[in-house]
């Protein structure tokens, strides 16, 4: 790569970078009091809102990873981004309108609000908070990774500038600012992969060159590439990652967070069906990437990811200055991807660590004196600290790999006490604590055995069933809470029916009972 | 002229105290005399309220189950269709693989079709829901 490659690439990574600073700066002349630091005072619009959720939501796995597992393994996982989307429609069917009318603004907020427990809501916080670093890690590495293919400075600069940036924007404006930047890096991000997108995919049909389709260097395009190893019992592999998708997204740590920004429960319903059509538009074009990868780069140079293909490929299918420019654009999308989900990330795990570990122990000390925003400040350096020092240890899995872990675990234990808490007046604190304890021991157990290596090169169903979790760790979860609640009568709050209500009932019919009080 | 202090001075002359009205701290506390609304028979898990909510929640349950099984059933046919059926992944329309065609574009505006109409006929099991609430 040369240095002019190298020139744009960075300018366009300084000017996301400056950009979400800016904009974040602009949130912050806005941002008052502690509760407009956390929600954005209700004001954003739906469509704000959808773009902020997707522009959260699409990270290095969506914007790099996507690509580089179509490119490496092949047309079978296309489902991967259909599972992205997925999620969403199963969120709107399932939870999206009772979470809002929870007025729960974390899931442990949820737990507590549900099932009138702190016990409850303190294992809650452990796994969001688990959840948040799992997430990070992979945005962190594949910002090393942008840098270094952009550049060819060491992985350690790009997580370090993802790091600062997110950290000056989230502890100086909060959410405000958050949703403004979380919308815009929205349609940055469509642009900088459609632009690319559709020049290359011009420049390939003009070229002439023929689609992998049947047979190519590496093979049939629907299998994997030689350098990459395929993986056994693929059809389980889809299902289980399917499922852990389609479960998982409503458990994440900045998800629900978002939904509460909706001024009702039928405002969440109408921002979801945004979200979806705008993650459709954006994942037709990762997988556009992948194919073009296989096209003109049946090889990579060795140590080089697979993740990187997106950020190689412009100067593969037209060196000069217009494979220069596409790089830099896509460097500078990829560059947003990171930041965005980081920030989002950031600002809930900090919300979860500040209220339920951090505020506590603060006033016990000080009595109460330091400000609430101090303490949130304090958190989001934590929330930061801890996935960046991890990404400096962890071995490198894939992004796209990294990030199915973390819904696998979500959707071993968080989805399951969403839909339980929002669909099943029986469920009891004991129940919903079981299933918690189970799934999410079996999910992260199979999580550190994979990330540990166990069984690896073995073949057999052992490192499938440890590398894909879900599909038993996400049922045995949801049978626990279910079994253990029936079992436990006694522990079903006696508030579940008004609770119940509150999630169900049409605000039209709760206003009536309830003014809107404080 | 009944005075609750028994200060009879003020009754007799010089000017009128200035009244104190006492009221409970809690304002938002129902009056009496006002109809019960029907909400409040929901959340106080009477045998009516429990039937209305019991009825909301199968219905709005079943919403989502309907459309979570149809989207479903068509997509957790198709992976397991193009991996046991290497001819259909490897075949081409034109120049594009059949498979892209299907996972990588056709799914979105079905998934999104899926959740427009699950929005729109939640609302009307929720307007239903308002109006008989209002109605009694």
């Amino acid at each position: 790569m040369n240095t002019l490659t190298s020139g744009w690439g960075l300018t366009a990574i300084i000017l996301v970078c400056v950009a979400t600073v800016a904009v974040g700066a602009l949130g912050l002349r806005l941002s008052r009091t502690t509760s407009d630091f956390y929600v954005a005072g209700r004001i954003v619009t739906a469509g704000w809102n959808a773009s902020a959720i997707s522009g959260e939501y699409l990270s290095a796995a969506s914007f790099l990873g996507v690509a580089g597992i179509v490119y490496s393994l092949g047309t079978h996982m296309l489902w991967l981004p259909v599972g992205y989307t997925l999620g969403y429609l199963v969120l709107l069917v399932l939870v999206a309108a009772p979470l809002r009318r929870s007025g729960a603004y974390t899931i442990p907020d949820f737990a507590e609000a549900r099932l009138s427990s702190s016990r409850l809501r303190r294992i809650a916080s452990v796994l969001v908070v688990g959840i948040g670093w799992l997430y990070l890690l992979p945005q962190f590495q594949g910002a090393g990774l942008a840098v270094q293919t952009v550049t060819g400075a060491s992985p350690a600069v790009g997580s370090l500038i993802v790091a600062l940036v997110v950290l000056v924007s989230v502890a100086a404006g909060g959410m405000r600012s958050i949703t403004l930047v979380q919308a815009m890096q929205y349609w940055l991000k469509l642009a900088a992969i459609a632009v690319p997108g559709f020049v290359l995919s011009w420049l390939w049909l003009r070229g002439g060159q023929p689609l992998p389709s049947v047979t190519d260097p590496g093979g049939p395009f629907a299998g994997a590439l030689p350098a990459y190893p395929m993986r056994e019992h693929p059809l389980y592999a889809t299902y289980s990652t399917l499922l852990a998708l389609c479960f998982g997204t409503m458990g994440l740590p900045h998800v629900l967070v978002r939904f509460y920004t909706n001024p009702d429960g039928r405002a969440a319903r109408r921002t979801t069906v945004i979200v979806i059509a705008l993650l459709g538009a954006f994942y037709l074009f990762p997988p556009v990437l992948g194919m073009l990868g296989r096209v003109y780069l049946p090889t990579l140079p060795t140590g080089t990811r697979a993740d990187s293909v997106v950020l190689l490929l412009p100067s593969a299918i037209t060196p000069g200055t217009l494979g220069d420019l596409l790089s830099a654009i896509l460097a500078g999308g990829a560059f947003a991807a990171f930041l965005s989900t980081a920030s989002g990330l950031t600002v809930s795990v900090a919300g979860v660590i500040d209220q339920d570990l951090l505020s506590g122990a603060i006033n016990r000390r000080l009595g109460g004196d330091l400000p609430r925003t101090h303490s949130f400040r304090l958190a989001s350096v934590v929330a930061i600290l801890v996935p960046y020092a991890a990404s400096w240890l962890a071995p490198g899995a894939t992004l796209a790999d990294t990030v199915g872990m973390a819904f696998a675990i979500a959707a071993s234990t968080l989805g399951p006490l969403l839909i339980l808490g929002v669909w099943w007046r029986r469920l009891s604190v004991i129940g919903a604590a079981a299933g918690l304890i189970v799934g999410g021991t079996l999910a992260m157990g199979a999580t550190v055995a994979t990330l540990l290596g166990v069984g690896r090169g073995s073949g057999g169903w052992l490192p499938v069933l440890l590398a894909q979790p879900a599909a038993w760790s996400m049922p045995i979860g949801f049978t626990t809470a279910v079994l253990v609640s029936l079992a436990t009568p006694r522990s079903v709050p006696v508030n579940a029916a008004r609770a119940m209500v509150r999630l169900h009932a049409p605000e039209e019919v709760t206003a009536r009972v309830r003014p809107p009080a404080n | 002229m009944f005075d609750p202090r028994g200060d009879r001075t003020l009754a007799e002359g010089g000017p009128p105290p200035k009244r104190v009205r006492v009221v409970s701290p809690r304002r938002d506390a129902r009056r009496r005399s006002e109809r019960r609304p029907d909400a409040v028979e929901l959340t106080e898990q009477t045998g009516l309220g429990e039937i209305y909510l019991t009825a909301l929640l199968r219905a709005q349950l079943r919403l989502s189950v309907a459309i979570l099984l149809a989207v479903g059933g068509i997509l957790v046919g198709l992976p397991a269709f193009f991996l046991l059926a290497p001819g259909a992944a490897a075949a081409t329309l034109g120049q594009v693989p059949v498979i892209w065609l299907v996972a990588g574009v056709a799914v979105y505006p079905i998934v999104l079709l899926a959740a427009r109409l699950h929005v729109r006929m939640a609302e009307r099991i929720e307007r239903d829901f308002t109006d008989l609430m209002a109605g009694r």
